[in-house]
């Protein structure tokens, strides 16, 4: 469904991506693992249309999307979450999560000036879906708290379900466990599996080895930019030039 | 006349010039809000809506609502154009926010030049907009286009507060001003919702400027003293507080009226702007501080 074609992404003299390859399939997770500065995060920003890359192709469904804005792509059904939490920290958890709605709706201006019955009945129903989502990812009890008071680990949860309302095709979560506690990764890694078997595809970015290698299906190593390996959690934990690279031999 | 129905006569006065202050400031903040920046030429948007309103209704002898309606219709398209094409190119080529703040300190002078051009240097009359004279207020006799005035800024303060608040635009013009990146990632085109807030601001202000026609006429400068005192209600308010433009656009509405009635019609404005001063003397951030938006 996603394919990386020979993606570079070069900064002044610095390469963050160097002739990448990879293909995400329907309904898997997939993995993006490397030691820091290894491209991960740039690659991310390439696929969702933040960073037009220097050369190669990003294909989704079948349509080139490398350079478009980021709004049309996630108009198309990619969405994602941030390393560093971009919330709308001063509106409310439910607001978050209807602003996420934004490409499903489809009641125009006139709709909503003169609050048409399309326009209140599209509105209740993406209340309604708003307060699933949130009550799938554990926190439908702070609709109303502000987003940018919550604990750190509401707020990732909460990232997660304003991607996950827009029903997307394929959601891009970068290092979704940073600054969790232990008890909030089990809860996390769970929430993963749960997302996948719902039907939803997803491509992670995550340091959490354990939760890598429990969640995903197929994992793909990055290391200066370079594509080093490709496979299961199995394959890549047995592979010798992984373990050089980034496990370090810790195995 | 009795000292009642006086005092009623001015309340509404003040009503009336203090809301289209207070939707004038509500148009500074929301632009403030949602692009960081400062329309100077926000009152010639009110002078060029009493133009083209006057065209509308007069010239081509157009129903009133139908006028008001087109007037909208225009003006938003217009400040939507500045915002898209002139603000934009300016922002891409990397300009200063003190240089395009500065651009549209000039666009004020065309705006104002060249509604002398087109239309006329003169102040023109409104026609009339109601066969009835003036309207009976608890004793009070107050014109009919009056309160068209204070039933048009309220109805659109109102409207805009519905609007940002209530409606999917609105949530996503503030989703852009919050967080942009964030904004774009979830699907929101943020020039799109920046153009539409821009189209917004100088849609309301002309329709309140066509509203003021048959009040004081039509006039190249009408705006400018307006969106003074407006830019000064927003400024008290708390500037980029929308709801303290409202209460501070009433503040210098009412002031200036009582001041005028009772103490100098020829210092007003000097008090209305000592006041100013004053007030951000002892409280740079304006009575309400930009908390209370947020």
């Amino acid at each position: 469904m996603l394919k990386i074609d020979h993606v570079s992404m070069v900064f002044g003299g610095l390469t963050a991506n160097n002739d990448v390859c990879a293909e995400v399939h329907k309904g898997e997770i997939f993995g993006l693992i490397g030691p820091n500065g290894a491209g991960k995060t740039t690659l991310f920003n390439v696929i969702s249309g933040f960073y037009k890359p220097t050369a190669g192709k990003v294909i989704f469904n079948g349509e080139e999307i490398q350079g478009k804005l980021s709004n049309q792509i996630a108009q198309k059904g990619i969405a994602r979450t941030y390393q560093n939490i971009n919330l709308f920290k001063k509106m409310t958890v439910l607001e978050n999560v209807l602003v996420g709605c934004h490409t499903q709706t489809r009641a125009n201006i006139f709709d909503a000036i003169f609050n048409t019955k399309r326009s209140r009945a599209e509105h209740e129903e993406a209340i309604r879906r708003c307060r699933e989502v949130l009550e799938f990812m554990g926190i439908g009890h702070l609709e109303d708290s502000l987003a940018g008071s919550l604990p750190y680990g509401d707020q990732r949860r909460l990232e997660i379900a304003r991607a996950l309302v827009s029903n997307p095709k394929l959601l891009l979560l970068d290092e979704p466990a940073a600054g969790m506690n232990l008890t909030e990764k089990d809860i996390l890694t769970d929430t993963i599996l749960k997302i996948r078997d719902l039907g939803y595809t997803v491509l992670i970015v995550e340091h959490n080895m354990k939760l890598v290698m429990k969640v995903c299906d197929r994992i793909c190593v990055l290391n200066h930019g370079n594509k080093l390996a490709e496979g299961t959690p199995e394959e890549i934990q047995n592979n010798p030039d992984v373990i050089k690279a980034y496990l370090g031999g810790a195995k | 006349m009795t000292t009642e129905s006086t005092i009623i006569r001015l309340v509404i006065g003040a009503l009336m010039i203090g809301s289209v202050y207070a939707v004038m400031g509500m148009s500074y903040s929301l632009i403030y809000k949602a692009t960081g920046l400062m329309n100077l030429a926000q009152g010639d948007f009110l002078m060029l809506g009493a133009f083209v309103g006057l065209t509308f209704y007069k010239t081509l002898g157009l129903n009133i609502v139908l006028s008001f309606i087109l007037t909208f219709i225009v003006m938003f398209a217009l400040g939507y154009v500045v915002q898209r094409y002139l603000i934009t190119s300016l922002l891409n080529k990397g300009a200063s926010f003190s240089f395009i703040i500065l651009c549209t300190s000039a666009l004020s002078l065309a705006f104002q030049n060249g509604s002398q051009i087109i239309w006329s240097p003169y102040t023109l009359p409104f026609p009339a907009i109601f066969d009835t004279g003036a309207v009976d207020i608890f004793g009070a006799k107050v014109a009919p286009e009056n309160l068209l005035v204070l039933f048009i800024a309220a109805f659109g303060a109102i409207g805009l507060f519905l609007f940002i608040n209530k409606t999917k635009l609105g949530t996503a013009m503030r989703a852009s001003a919050l967080d942009q990146t964030a904004a774009s990632s979830v699907g929101i085109n943020v020039q799109l919702t920046k153009g539409i807030t821009w189209g917004l601001s100088a849609g309301l202000a002309g329709v309140v400027g066509m509203a003021l026609g048959p009040v004081y006429g039509v006039y190249s400068t009408m705006g400018a003293m307006i969106a003074q005192k407006a830019f000064a209600g927003a400024v008290t308010g708390g500037y980029g507080n929308i709801y303290g433009a409202v209460i501070g656009g009433l503040f210098y509405g009412f002031m200036e009226t009582f001041v005028s009635a009772y103490l100098t019609t020829t210092y007003k404005d000097a008090i209305t702007f000592a006041m100013l001063i004053i007030i951000l003397a002892i409280s740079p951030t304006g009575l309400f501080k930009e908390k209370v938006i947020e």
